[in-house]
């Protein structure tokens, strides 16, 4: 029996007015890939992000999450992704652990809770400051609570949307080792990046995406070898000015 | 349910910070100030009007037996004054603040030779006047009970002079032998209906006053709570969560509303204790509604409630709407000005109109706005205009159901995270149709 892909995009079309913000865009993650979609500013990633994540309708085409259409079936489906937009934030009346807590009730109640929230306290690694108010946190520790609850739940698709993004050097350097950490216990990994030395670092696999189009795609090797290029980077303007 | 539950928690918390909950205690404290400080000055009036002080200073030509005014004064009870403390405006004011007068009266040189000649008798009257509340008007209240006396002591006097034995007859020869109004097919005994529309009016006035600050505030709260869960992105994560749309609208909702009860309630306080205190001064028009038979019945309360937690619904619906075009909390601010408009209009108009009174296009005006059925309530039901009622309540259910409908079709939509470019995209769609 094949596995099913975690997911699957199929001719996806999405508009906003007359911008076509996904002009048939196709690609798939498969179980347990951390895969990357990257991109210019405005070449359609968060939008991409969003439609899989049930937050916007579907125009034309089909995304499935593993088996599950997200057009026919959201409800199905937002019980096995989790999403953490870009420049995310928490309740600020709520402390770290009450933030948790009112996430994880969403997912089970009494023990099954409790269990997530001492996960999600874990991952997030804040000491005594998961008691204080998340209104004083700083950026950092704010990201790590939010990936803490994206992960938390142990979702089968985790939807990242540049989630380094304004983090300092140690900061960064930790929420990807949380990431590569967790592809390897059974989540799969979507999740979009103008950092193209933390997707070749994370990423099994790269779509590289421009005004809508998934104009490539292939393991970071694969693209590099492709284009003739030593890095990334270098794939990502040749490919994007071709 | 739990989800339910979840949510309404979270909302609560978001809605009831230490902000907002000091606000709405320092509102209703300052209403119950208001009531003190009206209920001191009332009091403080009183003892005025009761040792109030007058002088006076006769001029009148005549005097002994000739005179009407130098006996009369006397038996009025007033201070004699001297020419010298009368002289000019500035000696007059010195006076009045010195000798602690509430008013001067000044009796002209012809006043007796006048009367004797049946013309009226001329005389100045000099108040002191404190402030101007309503409360620092005594001093001429007091003046016109005095005169109204000295004036009947006069007439006394000018009739006997003339054969006349029995004077109280002649000058009142009919008498009110008790009153009655008539209001809505009901008879009132003992009161006028300027009494009633006095009582009325003081006794209902705070419905509509509560109902603008509660649409008001909890309408601010909430969108302003959208505003930042659109910036800080929570929406966004919170609409990926396994809880459907349905769930997510009503513990918003429903959250939203205990906190507008609440605040309901503790505006109520302070406004009941405001209404208490003023009850029983001249502002109440000195009657209670419950002293006559015009008060509302226990059920009739329930009705009340019930028209309050609907309108209260019926803004939040509105909110949610008009909040789900926030793109953050600084523009969230414009967006409660309609709503604040909303409840400005019925709050004008109710309190100073009567709804049967008013043109066809204003009373579908004040009908069409949901915040206005609370704040006619009372009214209404005091006037038994059961058609007024039950369509409001048919109303405002519409209106509650149809905002909410509109609030999850947007929730299910893109609006909440594109805003208006979807919209756009219909009206053009329209457009090439």
């Amino acid at each position: 029996m094949i596995p099913l892909n975690a997911l699957d995009v199929k001719d996806l079309y999405k508009s906003y007015g007359e911008f076509k913000a996904l002009d048939g865009v196709s690609f798939s993650v498969k179980d347990g890939e951390i895969y990357g979609l990257i991109g210019p500013n405005g070449a359609g990633k968060t939008t991409a992000l969003r439609t899989i994540s049930t937050l916007l309708t579907i125009d034309s085409g089909e995304i499935d999450v593993y088996g599950a259409s997200v057009k026919r079936e959201p409800d199905s489906v937002r019980k096995i992704i989790s999403y953490l937009p870009e420049d995310a934030g928490a309740y600020k009346d709520l402390t770290g652990r009450k933030y948790l807590a009112f996430m994880a009730n969403f997912f089970g109640g009494g023990e099954e809770a409790a269990a997530m929230v001492n996960k999600g306290i874990e991952i997030a690694d804040l000491d005594d400051r998961i008691d204080s108010k998340v209104s004083t946190y700083s950026k950092g520790m704010m990201r790590r609570l939010l990936i803490a609850r994206a992960i938390m739940p142990q979702p089968k698709l985790a939807i990242l949307d540049e989630v380094t993004s304004g983090l300092d050097v140690v900061n960064a350097y930790e929420i990807r080792g949380i990431i590569k950490s967790i592809a390897g216990r059974g989540v799969s990994v979507l999740l979009s990046s103008h950092n193209m030395f933390e997707v070749e670092f994370l990423c099994d696999r790269v779509g590289m995406i421009n005004k809508g189009v998934l104009v490539q795609e292939g393991t970071p090797e694969q693209l590099k070898a492709k284009f003739g290029a030593k890095s990334l980077e270098e794939v990502f303007v040749k490919a994007v000015g071709e | 349910m739990n989800h339910l539950l979840n949510l309404i928690k979270k909302e609560l918390k978001e809605l009831l910070t230490p902000g907002t909950v000091v606000t709405m205690v320092v509102m209703a404290m300052i209403f119950v100030g208001m009531g003190a400080m009206i209920s001191e000055q009332s009091d403080q009036a009183g003892s005025d009007v009761a040792g109030m002080k007058f002088g006076y200073f006769n001029e009148d030509a005549l005097s002994g037996d000739d005179s009407y005014s130098t006996d009369n004064l006397v038996a009025l009870g007033g201070t004699e004054l001297v020419s010298e403390d009368v002289s000019s405006p500035e000696t007059i004011l010195n006076t009045l603040n010195e000798k602690g007068l509430g008013f001067i009266i000044v009796i002209d040189p012809d006043f007796s030779e006048n009367v004797d000649s049946a013309q009226q008798g001329k005389l100045k009257v000099y108040y002191n006047q404190k402030g101007l509340s309503m409360f620092d008007s005594t001093s001429s209240a007091v003046a016109s009970i005095i005169l109204t006396e000295f004036d009947k002591l006069v007439s006394n006097d000018y009739l006997v002079k003339n054969g006349v034995t029995d004077t109280d007859f002649v000058r009142a020869p009919t008498e009110i032998d008790g009153r009655s109004t008539f209001l809505n097919g009901e008879v009132y005994e003992g009161v006028t209906p300027e009494q009633i529309v006095n009582a009325v009016s003081m006794q209902q006035i705070f419905i509509p006053i509560i109902m603008m600050l509660v649409i008001i505030m909890i309408g601010s709260i909430l969108i302003s709570s959208m505003g930042n869960e659109k910036e800080n992105k929570t929406l966004e994560t919170l609409l990926t969560m396994p809880v459907k749309r349905t769930t997510v609208v009503a513990g918003k909702i429903i959250g939203s509303a205990i906190a507008g009860l609440l605040f309901a309630l503790v505006y109520m306080f302070g406004m009941y204790y405001y209404m208490n205190s003023i009850t029983g001064t001249a502002l109440s028009g000195g009657i209670s509604l419950s002293d006559i038979g015009l008060a509302l019945s226990t059920f009739d309360w329930v009705i009340v409630t019930v028209f309050m937690f609907l309108s209260i619904i019926c803004a939040l619906g509105l909110c949610m709407i008009l909040g789900a075009f926030v793109k953050d909390y600084r523009a969230a601010q414009l967006y409660v000005m309609p709503i604040s408009i909303l409840a400005i209009i019925p709050m004008v108009l109710t309190v100073f109109s009567d709804f049967q009174s008013m043109s066809p296009v204003l009373q579908a005006v004040v009908f069409l706005i949901p915040f206005s059925h609370p704040m006619m309530i009372m009214n209404s039901l005091l006037m038994d205009q059961t058609l007024l009622v039950a369509g409001g309540l048919v109303y405002m259910v519409a209106f509650a159901l149809l905002s909410i409908y509109v609030t999850v079709r947007i929730y299910n939509s893109d609006i909440l995270l594109s805003g208006w470019s979807k919209m756009n995209k219909l009206k053009k769609g329209l457009g090439k149709k």
